[in-house]
């Protein structure tokens, strides 16, 4: 090795196991530092001993050749437990799967698809407030309606606090009006038919109790889902704001995506300046332009976040 | 077979840059027989390094150099040039028998390795020396044997790769991967404790001399 700078003692050392010749300087150099360092003494003495065995031996050859073949077997045979443990894990996995639809049936969760059939009920209309009847196929109702966690995140942030009051539960609104009578052959599109004939008729009473009987009985159906725009809407119209605001607020929670979602931000909003919540209805309207910034509520958003800010 | 043309040329660190070196690129990940033409090629310096860790005569020096052997099979896919293949491959072998040392530190009972050590002392060491002088050699490098099993790796790793392979601070830091500082500080402070050590076991240093 060619040094730019004198090597030191621990080099000197180096190279002399490997029977390198020192020069004259350097081994007068190294003689001096070990007769004064006992630690590079001791160092200088155990290389001098290691480098005096491991010399091969007669059946090296023989010896390494077995080991490396074994070697080489054990590396590729890792390699190929590796990929079936892999392999092994995938096909478990779809046994499990495969299981729990023979066992369960399949599940019918909240899906995307199914958001966009409730975005094929009508929305209501920001000036008329009557859902034009649809009729849609009836689904099995689940058990419970299942939440994304990010819908709960959208649905606190966005959740309704009455001014003064305490809120009502989203999961449980207090019943405003009695249900309707039941009926064993009224499905959700039915219901829904209802209510908007009850809308047209003025009836705004009797519309709300039917879409109230609507959300109680099919809580998971998409009619359930986009009728929770058209029922705090009415409620908006009929003056009971902190439940038309939980009405809002629980369809932003169970579809924050829908084909409504602007709807329901907008009744939110409006729900808020009515009742004089500034920032939360700011808030709201901000939100509407950043998500929607071509719905027809954004100039109203707009004139309204100008109002706000003077 | 850009591989093998680096794996020849052994004995000094890569200097990269230099005109006409070949350096294996980045991505160049060598193939199974290039592997295989690796591990045979640098087998002689794994086995010597464990041979020199556990002892010549000790039982396990086979399955240790087959260990040693998959695990630089394993780990010459991520070589990078940055020191010789041959150190590479030495280092390896060291960790691997280093490792074995402490995973087995319990076997060796005092007798057997006493015995083992006059065996190695009587056959293996240089032929000039006494059999004095060659049983004296054989328990100081016990001594330094034991030392490994008690220092940090680290420190065991610089102190071994010095001692036992004659590696100098420039290589050590190419091979850790590491700055020569650091080799340094290690090897400091394993020196340090090797002295003690071998003062614990009544070694007389006044048998350096010049000649070595």
């Amino acid at each position: 090795m060619a040094f730019t700078t004198s090597p030191c003692p621990d080099d000197l050392n180096a190279l002399v196991s490997r029977g390198t010749q020192l020069s004259d300087l350097q081994r007068q150099r190294l003689a001096t530092h070990l007769r004064s360092c006992a630690e590079c003494a001791v160092t200088a003495l155990a290389i001098g001993d290691f480098h005096a065995i491991g010399r091969p031996e007669p059946d090296d050859a023989q010896r390494m050749a077995r080991a490396i073949r074994a070697a080489l077997r054990r590396e590729r045979t890792g390699r190929r437990w590796l990929v079936a443990a892999a392999a092994s894990l995938v096909l478990v996995c779809a046994g499990a799967a495969v299981a729990r639809i023979l066992y369960h049936g399949p599940v019918a969760p909240r899906s995307r698809t199914q958001l966009g059939r409730a975005a094929a009920v009508p929305p209501s209309s920001p000036t008329s407030a009557s859902p034009p009847p649809k009729p849609l196929v009836r689904e099995p109702p689940p058990a419970q309606p299942k939440r994304h966690p990010q819908t709960q995140t959208a649905a606190k942030a966005i959740a309704f606090v009455p001014l003064g009051t305490k809120a009502a539960p989203t999961d449980e609104l207090p019943r405003s009006h009695p249900a309707e009578p039941a009926s064993a052959a009224v499905s959700p599109a039915s219901l829904l038919r209802q209510a908007a004939q009850a809308r047209a008729a003025g009836d705004l009473i009797r519309a709300i109790a039917i879409l109230e009987r609507l959300e109680r009985e099919y809580p998971s159906s998409a009619e359930a889902t986009a009728a929770w725009v058209s029922l705090g809407r009415l409620r908006l119209t009929s003056g009971a704001l902190p439940l038309a605001g939980a009405a809002f607020a629980r369809y932003l929670s169970i579809a924050p995506d829908g084909a409504l979602a602007e709807d329901a931000l907008e009744g939110a909003a409006e729900t808020r300046q009515r009742l004089g919540a500034g920032a939360e209805e700011r808030a709201l309207r901000a939100e509407l332009l950043r998500r929607f910034p071509s719905s027809p509520y954004a100039a109203r958003s707009r004139e309204r976040l100008r109002e706000l800010a003077r | 077979m850009r591989w093998i043309r680096w794996a020849r040329r052994t004995g000094q660190p890569p200097r990269p840059g230099k005109p006409g070196e070949v350096e294996p690129a980045a991505r160049d990940v060598p193939s199974r027989a290039v592997v295989e033409a690796l591990v045979r090629e640098t087998a002689p310096a794994m086995l010597r390094v464990v041979r020199r860790v556990l002892g010549p005569s000790h039982p396990d020096v086979d399955d240790v150099f087959q260990e040693a052997a998959a695990a630089f099979a394993r780990a010459v896919v991520r070589f990078r040039g940055e020191s010789s293949i041959v150190h590479f491959a030495c280092r390896v072998a060291l960790l691997t028998a280093l490792a074995a040392r402490r995973r087995n530190r319990s076997i060796p009972a005092a007798s057997s390795r006493d015995r083992v050590a006059l065996e190695d002392a009587a056959g293996l060491t240089d032929a000039q020396a006494s059999p004095y002088e060659a049983l004296l050699a054989e328990r100081r490098r016990e001594v330094l044997r034991r030392l490994l099993d008690e220092l940090p790796s680290a420190q065991a790793e610089a102190l071994a790769l010095h001692c036992m392979e004659g590696l100098m601070l420039e290589e050590i830091a190419a091979a850790s991967g590491c700055s020569i500082n650091t080799v340094k500080s290690r090897l400091r402070l394993a020196k340090r404790a090797l002295r003690e050590a071998f003062a614990a076991n009544g070694h007389n240093l006044t048998t350096w001399t010049e000649e070595g």
